[in-house]
């Protein structure tokens, strides 16, 4: 057993790589609980999406593609965050995602290794994450998470009564801004691990698995980021021994990890959303 | 009584809510520890008042102060109960979460809960009665239980004044008769109170002035001032029956309480 799992660990790239997974799945799904709590899953989609442009560009340019990433997902998320104010908030998502998307495939097109660049984009490349990549992984990470432990107590509260932040005068739309800052780095965080398309299931699903074994916001969080760390391990490990693709096994094991809390919250008789 | 201040002042305010105005020119006073029966018909303005003082709600002319300060500049606590709290009763937080929210600016930045604002939640829960329930989670309480959350919420900002809107729609017996004992119990510590309300024969019991609102401020002086036929006949029209007796009128009520809401 313990050279089953230790074996994969004689490479440098797998340790890079399973720390590197290990963080993203901490953050996404501290982030996350945010955006279960908040409704945002669609906005987290679209925010990966848009990222796109940012990374073709740095890219072009010979530049860190997380800095073109970082670029992007903070202009989206203030685009959107602006737009919201003019139109319905899931039009608004809806328009800067797919504008953004089609922009970064059109400069893609432009670099001669086009598909292997996009597949990387798309689904990820854990094994290909450098000493340089790791580093900066940890310090986009550390920083969120600095600043969800610093002001949680205030997200949660404009997250469940925006009203009554108002009222105690709370920089509502300062506080608002922020968190879509965290979660344009979170996902620029996680994107060389699983990928645009699934940074999402790394957002949500540990949360919200969570979500039905917990009732307090603290544990909930708790619960998640054991929950994105161990489908991490989980994940890498079976793309090592399976031959899978290791950001697809990662989210297979959130999803199943999901199900059977599933299971047990309707065993323990939570109570069902919706029910008086 | 003597020195008591003036906790709220309403100066010539207009607001609107809607794109409709709601309040025109409104102006009054609310001394320290005086509680304020807010009464008139739907849409009279009494919802819009209630945020344009706690600042939800923008001003198109005229002052508000709280305590000498804009509530909506300075951070002078109001403690505000919206008529329907919009809030998502399966959010994963327990009763006394819910209170300490209304601690956050006590608590203030990058800090915890001290001893001090553990010890505001409880007496809150206490004045309520939900002691028991500070555990349970927010989504497992009724209607009334939820409503004595919020106003336990609002009561641990130990705010000089408490604005509760409707506070007694949807209510059990047994939560109107917490609700009505807490607001005599927060009279000792000279909370000031506002209370909008449909129910007339409270407002007459309860209050020590009534402010009736159609649009503009129509009366505002001692219930018994107030509470006449003349006033209620010229704000409710149709809506009000009045039984003329030979010791006195009866009020028979306040149509929308017995037709229901919109």
């Amino acid at each position: 057993m313990m050279g089953w799992l230790l074996e994969p660990l004689t490479y440098p790239f797998m340790i890079r790589g399973l720390l590197a997974a290990m963080l993203v799945g901490a953050i996404c799904a501290v982030l996350g609980t945010y955006v279960v709590l908040r409704g945002m899953a669609f906005f987290g989609d679209a925010l990966a999406h848009a990222i796109l442009p940012g990374v073709a560009v740095a890219y072009l340019v010979q530049w860190p593609l997380s800095i073109g990433a970082l670029a992007a997902g903070l202009l989206a998320a203030a685009a959107i965050g602006y737009l919201q104010s003019r139109i319905r908030e899931d039009t608004a998502i809806g328009i800067v995602f797919s504008g953004a998307f089609a922009l970064g495939i059109v400069l893609l097109s432009m670099v001669r290794t086009y598909t292997v660049d996009l597949t990387h984009f798309l689904f990820g490349n854990v094994l290909g994450v450098s000493p340089t990549d790791l580093v900066i992984t940890a310090i986009l990470s550390g920083g969120v998470l600095l600043l969800t432990v610093a002001l949680h107590k205030e997200f949660v509260l404009i997250t469940f009564d925006p009203v009554l932040a108002t009222v105690l005068q709370l920089p509502t739309t300062l506080l608002r801004y922020l968190l879509l800052f965290m979660l344009a780095i979170t996902v620029v965080a996680a994107l060389q691990v699983v990928g645009v398309a699934l940074v999402v299931a790394m957002l949500v699903t540990p949360p919200a698995a969570a979500y039905l074994l917990v009732r307090r916001v603290g544990p909930m969080m708790g619960l998640a980021a054991f929950f994105g760390i161990l489908s991490a391990v989980a994940g890498l490990y079976g793309s090592y021994y399976l031959n899978l693709p290791s950001g697809p096994a990662m989210v297979l094991v959130c999803t199943a990890m999901f199900l059977l809390s599933l299971l047990l919250s309707r065993r323990a008789g939570k109570p069902r959303r919706g029910m008086p | 009584m003597a020195g008591r201040c003036e906790v709220l002042k309403v100066e010539n305010v207009t607001a609107a809510y809607n794109g409709r105005v709601a309040l025109r020119n409104v102006t009054f006073t609310v001394l320290g520890g005086e509680r304020v029966a807010v009464v008139g018909p739907n849409g009279a303005g009494k919802s819009t008042l209630f945020k344009v003082i706690v600042g939800l709600l923008p001003l198109q002319s005229g002052r508000v102060e709280v305590l000498g300060c804009d509530p909506r500049r300075e951070p002078v606590s109001v403690g505000y109960v919206p008529q329907r709290e919009e809030v998502d009763l399966t959010f994963p937080v327990t009763v006394s979460d819910v209170v300490m929210m209304g601690r956050v600016r006590h608590i203030g930045w990058l800090r915890r809960p001290s001893r001090r604002d553990r010890e505001a939640v409880r007496w809150a829960l206490e004045q309520v009665g939900l002691t028991e329930l500070a555990n349970r989670p927010l989504g497992e309480l009724s209607g009334g239980q939820a409503q004595r959350a919020f106003i336990a919420r609002a009561l641990a900002q130990e705010a000089p004044l408490l604005l509760l809107d409707e506070p007694f729609t949807g209510v059990d017996a047994a939560s109107e008769e917490a609700i009505l004992q807490l607001m005599d119990r927060v009279r000792e510590r000279q909370v000031t109170i506002l209370l909008a309300t449909h129910d007339l024969q409270m407002a007459a019991k309860w209050s020590d002035r009534v402010l009736l609102l159609n649009g503009d401020l129509v009366a505002y002086g001692p219930p018994a001032e107030i509470l006449c036929p003349d006033a209620l006949q010229r704000v409710y029209g149709g809506q009000l029956t009045l039984w003329e007796h030979e010791k006195g009128t009866l009020i028979l009520g306040d149509g929308h309480c017995s037709g229901g809401r919109r």
